[in-house]
Order: C-alpha cells, then sequence, then structure tokens
C-alpha cells in the first residue's frame, strides 16, 4: 500500500469514525427503556411485597387488639361480655388509616362464637367495596367444630384491604384486579374469662 | 507520530464497523444479573414475609388450642391446622406440614412451609419454619395463702358463719387426694392477740398480748427491717421494752382467741379441722388488734421462719418476690380499730410520732400494710364485713390496706360464700399463665 493511498483513505476513515459515534448514542437510547424498566419493576414489586408485608403485619395488631379490646373500651363495658360493635371496627379502620397514611383502607371483623349451638358469625366492616372479602360462612366452614355440648374458643378474624392504583406502577398499567387491591387477614383467640363470677 | 496515526485509522474504521451491537450485547449481559438480583431480592422479602406469617399463625393456633376444652373431639393438630389455615397466604398448609411436640411440658407449635423462589420457580420452593414455644395449656403460680380472721367481740354472731364458708373457700383451691395442688393454707385468728399454744412455737413462751423486740433477729421484728427502723430508735426502744410490754400486758390482761393458728400447709384436712375447732371455740370476744393479726399472718409467710414450720414443707414458707410463687394475706375482718396493742402504743410513744398526730397503728396509716405490699410484694386481699357498730371510716381502713382491686365487702353473712368464690377465682386467674412466645 503506498503513501499516496493511504493519505487517499485517511480522510474517508476519519468521516466513518464521525458516524459511528451516533450509533452508540442511538444504541444506549434503546437499551435504556429495557434497563430502567427492569429496575423499576424490581423496585415496584419489592415495594409491593413490602406493603403486603405491612398490611399483614397491621392486621395482626388489629386482630390483638380486638381481642383485648375490654382493656381499651372499660368505660363502655355494662356487662361482663363486651359485644364487637360497629363503633369498635370503625375506630380500628382509623387506627390502620393513621399507621399506613393512607384513607383507602378498608376493615372487615368478624366474631366466631364457636358453640355447638353456634349462630351467625358476627361481622362489621367499614371502607370500600372493591375488596375481595372472604366470606363469613367460608371461614366458619373450615374452622374447628365444637363436639355436643362443648365450646371452642372464640375468634376474631380481621381483613384489610389497600388500594394500590395510585402507588404501584403495577397496578396502573395491569388492568388485573388481582394488583389493584392488597388484601391481608389475621385470626386471633377470643379473651374470655375463665371462670363464672 | 503523524504517520502511524494515519495509518492505524483503517484499523480504527473496521474495528468500529465491528463493535456496532456490542451496547446491546452488554445490555443484555447486564440485564440478566439485574434480574437475577431482583429475583433474588423478593424471593428473600417473601421468606421473610411469609416466616413472619407462619410465626403469628403459629402463636394464634398455640393460644387456641391451649383454651380448648379437653373433650373435644377433634385433635389438637387438626384445630391447630385448620387455624392456621385462616392466615392469608397460608392454605395450603396440611396436617403434615404442622408439628406439635412436647418436651418437659413445654410444648413448642411449628409449621413448615414452602416459599417461590421467583428465580429458580416452584421446582425450587424453599422450605421455610415457623413454631412457637407457648405452653400449650396453663401454668400456675404456687399460692401461698395466709388468712388472718378477726375474733374480736365486734364479730360476736358473725364467725360460725365465716367459719362455714371458710370451708368452702378452701374446697375452691384445686385438690387432689385431699392435698391443695400448687397451694399451701395457713389460718391464724386474733382479736387483741394471738394464741401461741402451737406445740413446739417458738413463741409459746411468750406473752399472747405482745411480741418481744429482742426476739429471732431473722424475725420480721428486727428492726433493721425498713419498715420498723424507720419509726423507731431500736436501741432506746430496747431498753424500755420486755419491762414495760410486760407490765401493760398484765394491766389490760388480753389474750388471743383460743383458737389454734394453723402454720402454711397443703393437707385439706389440717385446715377443715382447723376451722372447726375453731368453731368450737370460745366466742369471739376482745379488741381488734389488726396490726397483731396482719404481722402473724406476715410471719406465716416469712422465709426466716422456715426452721419453725416443723410439721410442714421444710421449704416453705417460700422467699419473698420470687417468680413462680404467689404469696397472699385475706384479711377478714369489720376494720373495728379496737384497742391498740401495747405494742403499737409503745411504738408511739417511743418514736414520738403520737405527739404529732400520726397515729401508727391505725390501720389506715400503718407503714406495715405499705410494705408487705410494696416491698416485700405480697398481695393483701381485705375482705370488709361490716357490723351495725362501723362507719364509714372503717371501710376505708380496710381499703387502705389492701391491694390494688383486692378489696371486697360482704354486708351479710350470706353474702360470704359469693365473695370467697369471687377472691379465689381471681387468685386463680391471676396465678394462671398462659406463656407467649
Amino acid at each position: 500500500m503506498s503513501q499516496a493511498n493511504l493519505n487517499f483513505n485517511a480522510p474517508s476513515a476519519h468521516r466513518r469514525l464521525t458516524q459511528q459515534q451516533g450509533v452508540v448514542m442511538v444504541e444506549f437510547l434503546a437499551v435504556l427503556p429495557f434497563l430502567l424498566m427492569i429496575v423499576l419493576l424490581t423496585f415496584d414489586l419489592t415495594s409491593y411485597l413490602q406493603k403486603q408485608s405491612k398490611l399483614e403485619r397491621l392486621s395482626y395488631s388489629l386482630a390483638t387488639i380486638i381481642s383485648h379490646r375490654e382493656q381499651y373500651y372499660q368505660k363502655d363495658a355494662v356487662s361482663d361480655e363486651l359485644p364487637l360493635t360497629q363503633k369498635q371496627v370503625t375506630e380500628l379502620t382509623r387506627i390502620a388509616r393513621n399507621e399506613l397514611s393512607q384513607q383507602d383502607i378498608a376493615v372487615k371483623v368478624y366474631e366466631f362464637n364457636n358453640q355447638y349451638t353456634a349462630g351467625e358469625p358476627i361481622s362489621f366492616s367499614n371502607g370500600s367495596g372493591d375488596c375481595a372479602w372472604r366470606s363469613a360462612g367460608a371461614v366458619a366452614e373450615n374452622l374447628p367444630k365444637a363436639s355436643n355440648g362443648t365450646v371452642e374458643p372464640g375468634l376474631f378474624m380481621v381483613q384489610l384491604c389497600q388500594d394500590i392504583k395510585g402507588t404501584s406502577l403495577f397496578a396502573k398499567f395491569s388492568d388485573s384486579s388481582d394488583f389493584s387491591h392488597l388484601y391481608a387477614r389475621s385470626v386471633m383467640v377470643k379473651r374470655e374469662k375463665r371462670h363464672d363470677d | 507520530m503523524t504517520t502511524n496515526r494515519i495509518k492505524s485509522l483503517p484499523y480504527q474504521a473496521v474495528s468500529l464497523h465491528k463493535q456496532q451491537g456490542m451496547i446491546f450485547v452488554a445490555a443484555l449481559l447486564v440485564a440478566l444479573p439485574l434480574i437475577a438480583l431482583g429475583a433474588t431480592a423478593m424471593s428473600v422479602s417473601a421468606i421473610f414475609a411469609k416466616q413472619i406469617q407462619l410465626g403469628n399463625a403459629s402463636e394464634v393456633a398455640s393460644m387456641y388450642i391451649a383454651s380448648r376444652e379437653v373433650n373435644q373431639t377433634g385433635s389438637d393438630l387438626s384445630a391447630a391446622t385448620a387455624i392456621i389455615k385462616q392466615f392469608n397466604g397460608l392454605a395450603d398448609i396440611n396436617t403434615d406440614s404442622v408439628h406439635i411436640s412436647n418436651e418437659d411440658g413445654i410444648y413448642q407449635l411449628s409449621i413448615t412451609s414452602e416459599s417461590e423462589n421467583f428465580l429458580l420457580g416452584e421446582q425450587e420452593a424453599i422450605n421455610i419454619k415457623g413454631s412457637t414455644n407457648l405452653v400449650s395449656g396453663v401454668n400456675q403460680h404456687n399460692l401461698e395463702l395466709s388468712i388472718i380472721m378477726d375474733y374480736s367481740g365486734s364479730m360476736y354472731g358473725e364467725t360460725d358463719e365465716m367459719q362455714a364458708t371458710l370451708a368452702q373457700l378452701t374446697d375452691l383451691l384445686t385438690i387432689e387426694n385431699g392435698q391443695y395442688q400448687q397451694a399451701k393454707v395457713a389460718i391464724t385468728p386474733f382479736s387483741d392477740g394471738i394464741t401461741l399454744s402451737l406445740t413446739g412455737d417458738y413463741y409459746e413462751e411468750s406473752n399472747h398480748c405482745f411480741e418481744y423486740l429482742t426476739s429471732s433477729s431473722n424475725d420480721i421484728w428486727n428492726p433493721n427491717y425498713p419498715w420498723i427502723s424507720k419509726y423507731l430508735d431500736y436501741a432506746q426502744l430496747q431498753q424500755s421494752v420486755d419491762t414495760n410490754l410486760e407490765l401493760e400486758s398484765k394491766e389490760s390482761g388480753c389474750s388471743g382467741p383460743n383458737a389454734a393458728r394453723i402454720l402454711l400447709t397443703n393437707e385439706q384436712a389440717t385446715i377443715d379441722k382447723a376451722i372447726i375447732d375453731a368453731g368450737k371455740s370460745n366466742a369471739p370476744s376482745g379488741g381488734t388488734s389488726i396490726d397483731q393479726g396482719l404481722l402473724w399472718g406476715l410471719r406465716m409467710l416469712t422465709p426466716q421462719w422456715q426452721e419453725y414450720q416443723s410439721h410442714s414443707d421444710e421449704a416453705l414458707p417460700s422467699e419473698f418476690n420470687v417468680v413462680g410463687t404467689e404469696k397472699v394475706v385475706l384479711l377478714i375482718s369489720d376494720g373495728d380499730p379496737g384497742g391498740r396493742t401495747p405494742w403499737c402504743k409503745l411504738i408511739e410513744q417511743e418514736s414520738g410520732y403520737s405527739a404529732g398526730g400520726y397515729d401508727i397503728c391505725r390501720l389506715d396509716k400503718l407503714p406495715l400494710c405499705s410494705y408487705i405490699k410494696e416491698t416485700l410484694g405480697v398481695r393483701i386481699v381485705s375482705l370488709y364485713f361490716p357490723n351495725s357498730y362501723n362507719n364509714i371510716e372503717a371501710e376505708q381502713r380496710m381499703r387502705f390496706c389492701a391491694s390494688d382491686n383486692s378489696f371486697y365487702t360482704a354486708n351479710y353473712a350470706s353474702d360470704l360464700k359469693g365473695v370467697f368464690k369471687k377472691i379465689i377465682d381471681k387468685l386463680n386467674d391471676e396465678r394462671t399463665l398462659v406463656l407467649t412466645p
């Protein structure tokens, strides 16, 4: 290859080099959304799991509160048995909303007095309706059954439902109702008097 | 230099041409670990969340089977599993995943479950275990119950009913083969003083009406006990105590009821006999020296008195403030202040507190009550049994001396049975623990 030939090809190679610089930029721009999407989705799903975990923990705390409510509603107690009321469930909802700093929280509480001649479970709820609550009948069906003349310990079930449409990217872009709400439930044994006065 | 640069240009151009698509390849190489990292982060989050959920479920299931009646038809295992399945995300738990073990009375309920691995799929699910150590059932504290019965004159006509119901009171404790289970009972009848006729008793030779302050250094009369040392110049008191007290005692001629004290015992027959014997004894008479009664009631629970428990368990009374034992003084009285004992008068005289209007031996100001409750950790249950002479002060006196939520009133003898049941039920409830993890 002669010197003249080299001199002839040098500007062409330089021009090609200049043209290639844009290709890197284009390739990077093409890849960036994909990478960002992976990162955001990971954050979103991790946050989803974290919220779910928080809701589970809160439902357990609320179930404990409702089981120990005789300590908190002492002034209202007129008898040994303090019945579950709508007021108590409304106040539970307030606690849940304050705890999660969100208003779209719904609460549903069942009380199961699991005696041999048990009646319908007692149910109170507060909050919106898009939540897929577990029905009281389905729950009662799977609880231990008391034998003739005996009593199984009473139970409370607290269900919590949180609207996450506004906070989850996945929920925002997915039409699936599975991702629009978080749902948690916990069970707690009723505190009952051991002796008759 | 320029020539070399020019020489390399064609090779650079070729190289760059080959590098087209490298960014995609690099992105792909980065994306795979990134996805794996994200999946791992989510798997770990899910595992922790599920572990917490399993822990909560095992705790509730344990409490549930602890609260069950023993004659239920279904097994504890199936009942526990049914409760666990009610928790969110644990519907797949079955009886094979739940294990209840019992080692030396400590029950452990554990649940094994699987968590999805977002990276490896369901085939590589990770085993998670949630468990709780919880006593399935109840664990009772030992009870040392010292009953102090008022046999003063103001109780005349009331003691028959009191004795009849007292027998029922001790029946409310759990009894097997004639022995109280995890409970011991002592009885001290009192009026002006205490009858000290117990054979072999340390105080057999002492006067009925007062206590020798110079007695055993291990005893609760020891001046080092704070409630005494707070108010007394013991050295000064000791100089005059014997002669003064003896003289006082002789002058007043006081004595205790003709009913024996019974040291702590778990023998039901011994307590029942003592109650019956008390009924056969002389009619109630004399003043109401509650301070004396209270002190002897406390003595029955004082560990330094182990050596005098000659016909009872050598280990009794146990130490104060020991976890696992609840000491209770049950004071039954009409709260009539009656006559103060010579001992109290002497304390007032020597300490000078009476000059300042401080009546040290009045029950409503007696530092002994606070000392028993707060320092020694002994619960004082006060049963006010008023008579027609009583006034509001008598009630206040009894109320003051009682521990929190431990004051009861029986206006009529017929009320006693119900009140005794309340007292025993409360004691049983409070010494009954359901252990939590």
